[in-house]
């Protein structure tokens, strides 16, 4: 069960308003204050599979520029341990 | 779920403390430097510098238990002020594959079976005093700098055969001959700091988007934040780069000499260029008869007439990029208000004419003053953690001896022999092969002159990476002369071959420093034990001649009769590193970093001791001691208010000019086309690269599963004209073929990158796909760097 530090930075002011609403909305998000046009948000997400869903889904968001990361735990017990060779 | 929340508010105070600090402020934030303790006191957290790319972004590294559990952006490092990109937050989970090598593995027929390491150290020794002349290392841009230093004394110091080479031969080579040929010294003059400053950023073939993000995102934070700046692709292939750009200007492969010449042209023809700044501190160049990495002399006026062929119709009709364009870059080149910085990386290097593309964007910086103030620098990036740092500052290539020393010269060789108490005479004068040549003589039979026997390979994947692996690699492995010793954490394309693998340990599973594309020397300490029987490499190194040591071979002793790779401690005693149970006894990377240290003032590229990279997140050389003992690191290199070097009232001092005046060289190089072309029968342009998600062959990051899942298989990317006309539709299976091999790819089309008609684009990263079995192994005369950018190939549908 990933929990990820990210920053969502927003294209301008209205598109920052715009994307706070948005997160805000979403269970799995935590919003913290924005710092100008950068949004720090905790996502906390049940799989690794979801973790990436979201990820694309931010980036998709209209309005972000691009998505940072600040923080990865990688340690949950029921987290899906590393690949083997992916040859397949 | 206390333990759940105490991780959640780490989060969120480092995700606050990134959104404070942001990429491009460097005001360090004391609160949120601290917020990695919020997750509980059985966290232990420490820095590293990542293990990708050569960005050099420091991470905070928790563990728990033995294990690495958390990964953080370090709030603390100038590089990337507590940010990472999607490899960056995965580093910590690269450890954890299921198959990591754990045993020293031995070839028996066709199967690969567990030995001891007893055994596996003696075959080395064996293979060593076999022929020692044949017995060749390819390094890596991934060893650390202790690393690569102790293998460079092995081979140099102790075989004097010089058969040392590192993959970096591969990605940045022309990068260094180009710094040589322009200033007489490696490594850019600038920094990372530069993207703070500068008002044109240019990307000269470079996709920082996607392989140097957070360097990339510190741009496009300004442009969010307000400011202007003016971003230029030039490339042969639409990229994420490409979508954030004011300008795209794309570029008829290897026609990019013809750009850079177009821009000078304009800035003669219009007297725009920076007299002053020439006049004082500039010489022009030309290529010799025969040709040389320091050419000829030649005036101002056959500079001028050799650049006034290059008029902006003429290069839009070579490199198909539009006159007005050309005339473009030239007015903003003219403009000495603006900061212009220019980046590259594998684009420019990988290309026959390498080193002359470098020199010539070195040339249009210092022909028009864009040079030496913060946001004006011409800047090459690396694709590796130490390509700087361990391949051009320890010097592991075959022509090389430790900070910038050759083995060519006799008072370079003799400074080695004295640093290294060796008996006078014993660094061989004549350089050994370079990676190209080193493999093309282990795939070819003894009895026709294929004198390389043995190649030990560590940090490195070769069988992926390699140009025309059909030619370069497979005839060795018919061969049973020939003997593969690869030293790595997982099985790869190389080990699979192998005849000889050793596990090692991996990045925080040991003590190492790295060396970044900006002169950033980084430091890190062991924290997690490696797995099963995985060793360090540097210990590999040791055991082996310390088995050569103790069997009296006459090339491991000293002047004195002394072990070669001794190690003491504080006192002075001898230390038994060879022995594993030992190894750690001692810092060994620290014992040696202090020996190497030695070797870096002769060019000017100083470094501090040991103990002042543990304090800081990494120092840019030249790292000069003050009168009140502190140390400081250099930004800019070359400019008087920065450059400890330049003498006060110079200005500028390049001193290490090649004409030993202070000027640095402006280079005239022509067009010339490329060694293959498409034609009837294979009319396609084959470019080959990286992509976001996988660290170059992906042995690390395909084994990470959100990463393998983002991006699963290679692919060939096909411009919609081209698919259309060869009845090919988007992921359908097709045939792509050089007149070196063919591969079955699913054709992308209106993928991520998009290239132009007439080219199709494959990743490297996928070892089902081994794409570098149809790519060139042409190289750049002076670099010797393989082009992997453009080739001709051939596309159709796939049968059966």
């Amino acid at each position: 069960m990933p929990i990820l530090g990210l920053v969502v930075v927003a294209q301008d002011e209205d598109a920052r308003a715009a994307l706070t609403t948005t997160l805000i909305a979403d269970s799995r998000i935590t919003v913290a204050k924005p710092v100008g046009l950068r949004i720090p948000i905790v996502l906390d997400v049940r799989s690794r599979e979801e973790e990436q869903a979201y990820w694309r889904a931010l980036e998709s968001l209209d309005g972000v520029v691009h998505v940072e990361v600040a923080f990865a735990a990688v340690d949950d017990e029921d987290e899906e341990k590393g690949g083997q060779r992916a040859t397949s | 779920m206390q333990r759940r929340e105490f991780l959640k508010g780490a989060a969120l105070a480092a995700a606050t403390a990134a959104a404070e600090l942001g990429p491009r402020s460097a005001a360090a934030n004391p609160a949120a430097a601290d917020a990695y303790d919020r997750t509980g006191a059985d966290v232990t957290w420490n820095k590293a510098p990542c293990r990708f790319c050569g960005t050099g972004c420091h991470v905070q590294v928790g563990v728990r238990e033995g294990r690495v559990v958390a990964i953080a952006g370090d709030t603390k490092a100038e590089v990337n002020r507590g940010l990472l990109c999607v490899k960056g937050y995965h580093v910590g989970l690269a450890l954890y594959g299921e198959d990591r090598l754990t045993q020293p593995l031995k070839r028996v027929g066709d199967r690969q079976v567990p030995i001891s390491w007893e055994e596996a150290i003696s075959i080395v020794a064996d293979r060593v005093q076999a022929d020692p002349n044949g017995f060749a290392v390819y390094g890596s841009g991934q060893w650390t700098i202790p690393e690569g230093y102790i293998c460079q004394k092995f081979i140099k110091g102790g075989l004097a055969n010089n058969q040392i080479d590192p993959n970096a031969r591969l990605c940045m080579a022309s990068a260094v001959t180009g710094f040589l040929a322009t200033y007489g010294v490696d490594e850019p003059a600038g920094c990372f700091d530069d993207l703070d400053a500068c008002d044109v950023l240019i990307m000269w073939g470079n996709n920082p988007a996607e392989m140097h993000p957070i360097l990339f995102s510190r741009v496009i934070d300004r442009r969010a934040r307000g400011e202007k700046v003016t971003l230029i692709d030039i490339g042969t292939r639409r990229t994420r780069t490409t979508t954030f750009c004011d300008h795209y200007l794309q570029f008829n492969p290897n026609s990019d000499l013809a750009i850079a010449m177009g821009i000078a042209n304009q800035l003669i023809e219009n007297g725009t260029y920076d007299a002053d700044f020439v006049q004082k501190h500039v010489a022009f160049r030309a290529d010799s008869d025969p040709a040389d990495l320091f050419g000829r002399a030649i005036d101002f006026d056959e500079y001028k007439r050799m650049v006034s062929e290059y008029t902006p119709e003429r290069v839009e009709e070579i490199s198909g990029v539009a006159a007005d364009d050309i005339r473009m870059l030239g007015r903003l080149f003219a403009d000495r208000s603006l900061r212009i910085t220019s980046l590259w990386c594998m684009g420019m290097n990988q290309h026959t004419r390498g080193t002359a593309i470098n020199s010539l964007v070195h040339g249009v910086h210092l022909l028009s003053g864009h040079f030496g103030k913060p946001g004006d620098a011409p800047t090459s990036l690396t694709g590796q953690p130490s390509a700087c740092g361990t391949v051009r500052e320890v010097g592991t290539l075959a022509h090389a001896l430790p900070g910038g020393r050759l083995v060519a010269k006799p008072e370079h060789r003799a400074e080695t022999e004295k640093l290294w108490n060796l008996p006078e005479g014993r660094v061989n004068p004549k350089p050994g092969y370079h990676t190209v040549e080193m493999w093309k003589r282990f795939s070819t039979p003894v009895a026709q002159g294929g004198d390389v026997t043995t190649i030990w390979v560590q940090v490195t994947n070769p069988a992926q990476t390699l140009p025309n692996t059909h030619y370069l690699v497979d005839p060795s492995r018919r061969d049973p002369d020939k003997f593969l010793i690869v030293s790595d954490v997982y099985p790869t394309a190389t080990t699979e071959i192998a005849d000889l693998v050793l596990p090692s340990a991996m990045w925080v599973e040991k003590n190492g420093m790295f060396g970044n594309s900006e002169r950033r020397t980084q430091q890190w300490f062991k924290m997690v034990d490696p797995p099963g029987e995985a060793r360090d490499d540097t210990w590999q190194v040791i055991a082996v001649a310390a088995e050569l040591y103790r069997r009296g071979f006459e090339p491991m002793k000293d002047r004195d009769g002394q072990f070669l790779l001794r190690v003491t401690d504080e006192q002075g005693t001898e230390v038994p590193a060879w022995n594993w149970e030992r190894f750690y006894d001692v810092n060994v990377d620290r014992y040696f970093f202090e020996e190497y240290r030695q070797f870096t003032r002769l060019k000017h590229k100083d470094l501090a001791p040991y103990d002042e990279y543990v304090k800081a997140r990494g120092l840019r050389w030249p790292v000069v001691q003050q009168e009140d003992g502190s140390w400081r690191e250099t930004r800019f290199r070359f400019s008087e208010f920065d450059d400890p070097y330049v003498k006060p009232g110079a200005g500028f001092d390049f001193y290490h000019s090649t004409t030993n005046d202070g000027r640095a060289q402006v280079w005239a190089r022509p067009y010339e086309p490329p060694p293959e072309m498409p034609d009837a029968e294979y009319p396609l342009w084959l470019c080959t690269g990286r992509v976001l998600e996988h660290w170059h062959t992906g042995t690390m990051t395909r084994r990470i599963p959100p990463l393998f899942r983002a991006m699963p298989k290679a692919y060939v990317e096909v411009n919609p004209a081209d698919a259309r006309a060869l009845g090919i539709s988007d992921g359908e299976q097709v045939r792509l073929s050089t007149r070196r091999g063919e591969i079955r790819l699913v054709a992308w089309i209106n993928g991520r990158g998009a290239p132009p008609k007439g080219t199709v684009f494959v990743p490297f990263f996928d070892e089902t796909k081994l794409i570098n079995e149809l790519t060139l192994h042409d190289f750049d005369p002076f670099s010797k760097q393989p082009d992997y950018k453009k080739c001709a190939a051939r596309l159709s549908k796939a049968k059966g």
